[in-house]
Parts: structure tokens; C-alpha cells; sequence
């Protein structure tokens, strides 16, 4: 059973980092805490369901099309609804924020009923042996697109011009500027990105999950924890602190029982709110802009 | 002396006219039953249905020329409210009607918080309500005389299956119990663990995972370990459904898995997909249901009638409503009178049947021989397997494997 744990703890720990990624960029780079972010992993997650439905395509095959979906949808509400008001109060953006979260919910209950949906597959529900442990195809086929996902995320940001003039907007907006960047450019594009891998997550989570439009909602709580613990803005960090949220949930529901596991994953997030408030990977600096 | 005669007279003809009033009543009489429920607020769904299911009975007894009550032929009439679903305001229309529509009967609103409110009216005035919606067991425990239910309180949601269980071969022998850690789940669950020790299984495993819980592979890798032959779950759609999928994916296997819901709902058979065969679920009604009475006939015609009439199928509230009606159809002719005390003796004395099931009514209100019935999907069709009365199918047991 110990072992079972772990595998399932880790196989959960990459799709709650990839499902995180997103927000954690756009709060670490535009200081905005996007409400929204669990609407898009379920608008993800409805492309998947839908490209399966009706053209029967692998839900692991319909990432780009989320993803390029996603861009579109995350760059032009970031241009026309956001970039205006990111700079008033924070109130206000969580408050424009919230509003798109509803306004895709109620889009999607509007198109899609709120019945729920779930994606199959020839292999869903099959999983590799390995003496007493049993490893879930889909569940292993996520965790490794996460982490993949994951990868190219961290070197588009610290590996290429736009990510770096993305970066360097975060850190100073008004010396970007002097730098020949245009910040307004640099958030849509944050947000555009953000949204896109938050589809690539929903792609991975209607494989694993029961899709309904309130999918995001139950996504956003863990989404929260895992950015504060893996540090606001740091896409590394936040792929570990997916990690350990997840092995510390499977465990506490493992050992403690499973109305612990909200529990002890929160106390955890205290704990490090106390003690080490700008996460385990957090550089202070990010997210003051 | 002018002004005396002339009142005279006007007492004569008030007095002519008023015995001639009561002779035409006396040809066609109406019994006036109240109804306060929900049909805006947040109920409204449920408590529309449950109307409907009153006046589609209604019409079919005037149809039919009305109710036969001692020497007198009754026609029904329904004095319907809103009550907002807010369980005030159903508490204030129901003492309107008791004052000021006269009604001595009424039948109960949706859900049992409504009616823990209008139950303290009507039992101060002693009229007599049906509330087929209204399961909660506080409500029956506190030692009302004029309430009654024939719909099984909350706490035997898997009574049955357990029931069913009990009867297989060879006979399972131990039983989990799995579900969110919300008021209704835990009333069920607690309930069906306690029963199933009574009964002699073996109690290996419970859990109540959190409400918002996105993962339950843990709490499927447990019931693996655990092994038990039957699983009960007490979810909603949505974490059922991941439990039964991260059920599959660890390969957990037993031998009964019994939802205390229904299995009927489309959405909820479609997300399960091809690897739901052998579920098992429970209905408080499902149209297949075989049981008779001789207004609606069966389950199948009420159905048809109900569709008919509202142009959408039926559901248990409303099917609940109809039978309400029915079972105090039964009570009135068996009484030969409205006097609300004697038709209470004529219930507490009845033992019968109406298409939505059989019923004996015990002094606290509740319906001894209520139960819910089980469904199983055998070839993704939900199949009525218990109570054996009412069978369609033998039930598939062991289950296939998911």
C-alpha cells in the first residue's frame, strides 16, 4: 500500500503542476490573481471532450487545439478587458477576473447543459502492473506530459528573448519600456501562454477526471496551494510543490483518512506562509510590479 | 311593525335560501385539500413536479366522478400556494389554509426543512398531512400524530441493497462504506454500516472524503486493501463517478457495488461509459415499477398519463404526489367520512398498495413497508432486480468484472 501511495500521489502531482503553471506566471509577472484560471483548464477540457465526441480524436491529441484555442482566448481578454485595469487595484482585477470566471461557466452550462461528461477511451481505465502496484495508463501519460509541458514552459521563459523580455517586464515594467519592450505585448502574451498550458491541463484532466463546468472551481483550490508553495512566478517550483501537495494528500488520506487530506495539505500551506512566506523556490522580488 | 315583518321575512328567505344552498351541496360535494410548495426559489423544480403529480391525481378522480366518502360523492379540489421555498412563508400559507380555506387535509411540501415548519401548524389545528417529499427521520421522531409519509425515510436509502445482498449465493460477507462528508451522504452512510453489522456482514472500511475532493484514488487504493465484497457509496454524480473510475483503474474489484442513487440518470450512465455493467443503484420510483392500485393503474400508465397531461416524463416527486393522493383516496372511502381523526384510524389500519409502492403506516407516520427498489445496469440498461415483487431481472451477481 505504501508504494500504491506513492505512485498515485506522484502520478497526480504532475497534472496539479501543469495546472498550475499558468497562474502562477501571470501572478508572478502581472501581479494578477486570475479568478479565471480554473474556467480555462475546463475549457480545456470540454475541447478534448468535444474533439473526442465528434471527431473521435485521442484527448491527448487535442492539447494543441486547446492550447492554440486557449492563447487566443487568454491574449484578448488580457488586451481588451485586463491590461486596462491591471494597474488600478488588485481588487479590481480579481473582481474582472471572477467575472470571466462566471461568464465561461454559465457559457458552457449554456452549450453543454450541467450534465456530466466523461472522455473514453480504448484504454481508459487499463494500467500497468508492476507487482502489487498498479500504475493507471492515462494517469502515467499526464504525469509525463505535465512534466514535459512543464519543461518547455521553463526554457520558453528563461530561454528565449520573449520569455526573457516577459521576465524583465516582470521585474521592472518602466526599464523594460526603456529597453525597446512593449509591456502591454509582454502580459498578453504571458496571458496568452498561461491559458494555453491551463488547456493542455484540462486536455490531461478530462482523461482522468468527470468533466462538468464547474470543474475548474474544485482545481482552484489546489491551484492556490501549489503557487504559494512552490513560489509565486517560479514555473520549477511550481512543478515540485504539485509534487508534494500531491504525495502529501495521498498519504494523509492514506494513513490519516480521507477526511484528512484537505487538512493536512492546508496546514501545510500555513505552515510555509509562516515560515517561509515566499514559497519554497519563491525569489521575494516576483509579483510586486 | 312594517320594518319588523319585513325582517322577518328577509330572515325566512335567508333561511330558505341557505337550506337551498345546502341541498345543492349536498348533490355535488367538494373536499378542499391544501397544498403550500415551492414553485419559484430554489425548489421550484421539485416542488412543481410534486404539484403535478397531486393534480394529475385530482383530475383523475373527478374525472372518474369523484370519491365515494360514506353516502356523499366528493370532488376534489387542490387550493394550491407558493411557498418561495422558504419554509416560513410555506409555515404562513399553511395556517391560511387551514384558517381561511378550511381545508382539513393537506398535502406536504418539497423537502423535509419545509416541512419540519408547517408540520408544527398543522398539528396544532390536527389536520392531516401527506408529505411524500418530506424523508428527514427528525421529522417523524418527535411524536407528531397527523403526518404522514409513505416514501422510506433518508436513513434506508441502501437498506435494500443490503437487503439484496443478504439473499445472494454464495452470500457476501464483508461491506465498505465510501462517500463525501455532507449531511445527507452521512446520514445514509452511517445508517447503512450500522445495518449491515446488524444484519452480519463485516464492517472492513469506511470513509468520508471531503465534499471538494478532486482525487479519490487514495480512498480506492484503501478499499483494495480492505477487500470487501460489497461497496456502498453515499456520492453525487460527479465523485462517484471518479470513484467508480479510480475503482477500475486500481483494479478493484467486489463482488456488489450499490449507489444510493440512482442509476437512471442519462449523463451519469453515459460518463460511466461501457465499464458501468452490474452497477447497482437505488430509486425511491422508476417507471418499470410493477406495483398497482386501481386509480392509476401502474406505474407504466401513470406515466403515460403524466406525460401526456405535462409533456415530460415523470419523476419520483411527482410520482410520490400522485400516490399521496391515492393513499388518502383510500384512507377517506375506508373512513366513510372526512373527520380528520377517523380518517387517521383508517390509515393507521390500512395495509395496501398504490403504483408507487406498498404501504403500512406506523403510529410516528412512517411507512413500515416502504422500500426503496434497486436497479442494476445489465447491458447498460437499468434493470429492476429488488425488491423480488417488482423484479424485472435476476440480479447479475458477482458483478462482471468493471
Amino acid at each position: 500500500m505504501l508504494a500504491q501511495t506513492i505512485v498515485n500521489g506522484l502520478l497526480l502531482g504532475g497534472v496539479y503542476g501543469i495546472a498550475t503553471i499558468g497562474f502562477s506566471v501571470v501572478w508572478g509577472v502581472m501581479g494578477i490573481i486570475n479568478l479565471a484560471h480554473g474556467a480555462y483548464i475546463m475549457v480545456g477540457a470540454y475541447i478534448a471532450f468535444a474533439l473526442n465526441q465528434w471527431f473521435g480524436l485521442d484527448p491527448f491529441l487535442a492539447m494543441p487545439f486547446a492550447m492554440v484555442a486557449l492563447f487566443v482566448i487568454g491574449y484578448a481578454l488580457q488586451a481588451f478587458l485586463l491590461n486596462p485595469v491591471m494597474h488600478t487595484s488588485l481588487l479590481l482585477t480579481l473582481v474582472v477576473t471572477f467575472g470571466i470566471d462566471l461568464f465561461l461557466i454559465d457559457l458552457f452550462v449554456l452549450f453543454f447543459s450541467s450534465d456530466v461528461r466523461a472522455v473514453h477511451t480504448a484504454y481508459s481505465g487499463s494500467s500497468l502492473e508492476i507487482g502489487p502496484v498498479l500504475i493507471s495508463w492515462v494517469r502515467l501519460v499526464a504525469a509525463i506530459l505535465s512534466v514535459l509541458v512543464a519543461i518547455a514552459s521553463y526554457l520558453f521563459l528563461n530561454r528565449t528573448r520573449t520569455g526573457q523580455a516577459i521576465l524583465a517586464t516582470a521585474l521592472d515594467r518602466e526599464a523594460a519600456r526603456l529597453m525597446g519592450i512593449y509591456p502591454d505585448r509582454a502580459y498578453g502574451l504571458t496571458a496568452g501562454l498561461a491559458a494555453a498550458v491551463a488547456g493542455a491541463a484540462g486536455c490531461l484532466a478530462s482523461t482522468i477526471f468527470p468533466i462538468s463546468p464547474t470543474l475548474g472551481i474544485s482545481f482552484l483550490g489546489a491551484v492556490f496551494v501549489v503557487t504559494v508553495l512552490g513560489g509565486i512566478g517560479s514555473v520549477a517550483g511550481v512543478i515540485i510543490a504539485g509534487f508534494a501537495y500531491a504525495l502529501v494528500q495521498a498519504f494523509a488520506a492514506t494513513y490519516l483518512g480521507a477526511n484528512y487530506q484537505q487538512i493536512v495539505a492546508f496546514s501545510m500551506f500555513l505552515l510555509i506562509l509562516i515560515v517561509r512566506p515566499q514559497g519554497l523556490f519563491g525569489k521575494p522580488f516576483y509579483g510586486e510590479s | 311593525m312594517f320594518k319588523q315583518v319585513v325582517g322577518a321575512l328577509v330572515a325566512l328567505g335567508m333561511i330558505g335560501f341557505g337550506s337551498a344552498a345546502d341541498r345543492a351541496a349536498a348533490a355535488e360535494k367538494t373536499l378542499k385539500i391544501g397544498a403550500a410548495v415551492s414553485l419559484s426559489g430554489a425548489l421550484s423544480r421539485e416542488g412543481r413536479l410534486l404539484v403535478e403529480g397531486y393534480e394529475l391525481w385530482q383530475k383523475k378522480v373527478n374525472e372518474a366522478g369523484g370519491i365515494k366518502i360514506g353516502d356523499d360523492t366528493y370532488k376534489i379540489e387542490i387550493v394550491s400556494y407558493d411557498d418561495e421555498s422558504k419554509a416560513q412563508t410555506s409555515a404562513q400559507l399553511t395556517e391560511k389554509l387551514i384558517t381561511s380555506d378550511d381545508v382539513s387535509f393537506i398535502f406536504g411540501p418539497y423537502s423535509s426543512g419545509i416541512a419540519t415548519a408547517t408540520a408544527v401548524i398543522s398539528e396544532r389545528y390536527k389536520v392531516l398531512t401527506l408529505a411524500p417529499m418530506a424523508t428527514a427521520n427528525s421529522l417523524y421522531g418527535r411524536g407528531y400524530k397527523y403526518i404522514f409519509t409513505q416514501t422510506p425515510l433518508a436513513d434506508r436509502g441502501l437498506y435494500p441493497v443490503l437487503e439484496l445482498a443478504s439473499e445472494m449465493d454464495p452470500k457476501p460477507q464483508s461491506v465498505a462504506v465510501v462517500g463525501p462528508d455532507d449531511l445527507f451522504p452521512n446520514i445514509v452512510g452511517d445508517s447503512a454500516a450500522k445495518k449491515a453489522e446488524e444484519m452480519g456482514f463485516k464492517l472492513v472500511y469506511t470513509a468520508k472524503y471531503p465534499k471538494a475532493s478532486t482525487d479519490l484514488a487514495s480512498v480506492a487504493t484503501q478499499i483494495k486493501s480492505a477487500a470487501p465484497d460489497v461497496v456502498l457509496a453515499t456520492g453525487y454524480v460527479q465523485d462517484t463517478l471518479l470513484l467508480l473510475k479510480s475503482m477500475r483503474e486500481l483494479k478493484v474489484d467486489p463482488a456488489i457495488v450499490g449507489l444510493a442513487m440512482s442509476i437512471g440518470i442519462q449523463d451519469f450512465r453515459d460518463a460511466l461509459g461501457p465499464s458501468a455493467n452490474g452497477i447497482m443503484g437505488t430509486d425511491m420510483w422508476v417507471s418499470t415499477l410493477t406495483y398497482s392500485d386501481p386509480v392509476f393503474t401502474d406505474s407504466a400508465t401513470f406515466a403515460k398519463e403524466f406525460e401526456a397531461e405535462y409533456g415530460n416524463a415523470p419523476t419520483y416527486h411527482a410520482a410520490s404526489g400522485a400516490s399521496a393522493g391515492v393513499i388518502l383516496q383510500m384512507a377517506l372511502e375506508k373512513a366513510g367520512s372526512t373527520d380528520v381523526d377517523k380518517v387517521r384510524e383508517a390509515l393507521l389500519s390500512m395495509e395496501g398498495e398504490t403504483f408507487y409502492g406498498r404501504f403500512k403506516f406506523e403510529d410516528d407516520g412512517t411507512n413500515s413497508l416502504g422500500t426503496a427498489a434497486v436497479s442494476q445496469l445489465i447491458e447498460s440498461d437499468p434493470k429492476v432486480i429488488f425488491p423480488p415483487a417488482v423484479a424485472q431481472e435476476k440480479a447479475l451477481y458477482p458483478r462482471s468484472e468493471m
